[in-house]
């Protein structure tokens, strides 16, 4: 009795997490991956991760945290597979031509098409390190201080890390000033 | 502080660092509060698209595999054999007498020689056996697996070692 209840815990833990941080992970792995099919598949791994861990940890556990930084773990083990440097090659590469979004945001409203795909673009052209720093602090929104935490860095190299990657992505706003 | 805060400056104060001296020079110069709020408008629009996901690549026209017209293929297939059939008969016209003698000439080959050497159920001439068989001291050596020891011939020296090439040559008359 005792122990199914303590399966049924880790079952509800478990697609709590999966609920809520799915889509997040998704997009971190979508832009740490150029593969989107590459990415989801990392992503599984992670969940996959997850459940393992479930069984370990309560729900007081740091899951944002530590399912980040499985993520982040998983794409790199994924970039320096030599498979996935050959993969990389054909990797879907970002076009001029855009496909219609559904559900337009404000932001896409007002962010014109060519910028957006400048901007991808040019992150991409980034230094992984740079993507990492970047995702993490403006897209995720940790501290550089966590971000240090998360990479293994000083804070003061994140920052470095950081301003060279804004520095770069700004110039594909260029035509906006 | 004159001189207007680079931007590294800037993006240190977006991120609540920089100095006092920054700050103060932000509140007070209307052209570094503009670079700063365009800095802090680009970092969202930046964050916002990368939030997002990307634009893809329109998925490619499937490509149709090549119909095939059946009806020209078939007559250019039947003109094609017409036409190497007819180069034929024209030449076997051109040419009629040297080409049934020829052929005449095959099959007397084909009918007399070929059966005889496929089908030859007696030796061809059996009266005659090659030379080299008669010699019984070659065909022991053969089944020994030696060389043939022959008596050496009163001419040559007793102790003589029969070469076989030697008297083969000989026998052949070189």
């Amino acid at each position: 009795m005792e122990d199914r209840k303590i399966v049924s815990d880790e079952q509800h833990l478990f697609e709590e997490l999966y609920h809520a941080h799915y889509a997040r992970i998704e997009r971190l792995c979508r832009l740490w991956l150029k593969d989107p099919d590459e990415a989801e598949e990392v992503v599984q791994e992670v969940f996959l991760k997850l459940f393992q861990a479930t069984k370990a940890q309560d729900v007081s556990f740091a899951w944002k945290a530590w399912l980040t930084r499985v993520a982040l773990n998983a794409c790199r083990d994924r970039r320096r597979s030599g498979w996935w440097k050959l993969w990389r090659e054909k990797s879907v590469e970002i076009e001029d031509v855009c496909l219609p979004s559904p559900n337009p945001t404000p932001e896409e409203n007002t962010v014109r098409r060519e910028e957006r795909v400048h901007i991808w673009r040019f992150f991409r052209n980034l230094s992984v390190r740079q993507q990492e720093v970047f995702v993490l602090r403006y897209v995720e929104g940790w501290s550089v201080e966590e971000v240090a935490q998360m990479l293994e860095l000083t804070p003061g190299s994140v920052k470095q890390h950081l301003f060279r990657a804004v520095q770069h992505l700004r110039k594909a706003l260029g035509g906006r000033r | 502080m004159n001189r207007h805060l680079p931007d590294e400056q800037l993006w240190s104060l977006s991120e609540s660092g920089g100095t006092s001296e920054d700050r103060r020079h932000l509140e007070e110069c209307a052209a570094c509060t503009a670079r700063y709020q365009q800095l802090v408008r680009d970092l969202e629009v930046l964050a916002g698209v990368l939030q997002e996901p990307p634009p893809v690549q329109a998925p490619p026209q499937p490509r149709r595999a090549p119909r095939i017209r059946w009806v020209p293929a078939v007559a250019v297939m039947t003109a094609t054999l017409l036409l190497a059939w007819g180069q034929d008969w024209l030449r076997e016209l051109a040419s009629p007498g040297s080409t049934t003698g020829i052929h005449h000439e095959e099959i007397a080959f084909l009918t007399k020689e070929i059966p005889l050497a496929l089908f030859a159920t007696a030796e061809p001439n059996p009266g005659r056996l090659p030379a080299r068989a008669t010699n019984f001291s070659y065909l022991q050596a053969a089944l020994d697996g030696g060389w043939p020891k022959e008596p050496c011939e009163p001419s040559r020296a007793s102790d003589c070692e029969p070469d076989p090439f030697s008297r083969l040559l000989e026998e052949l008359g070189h």
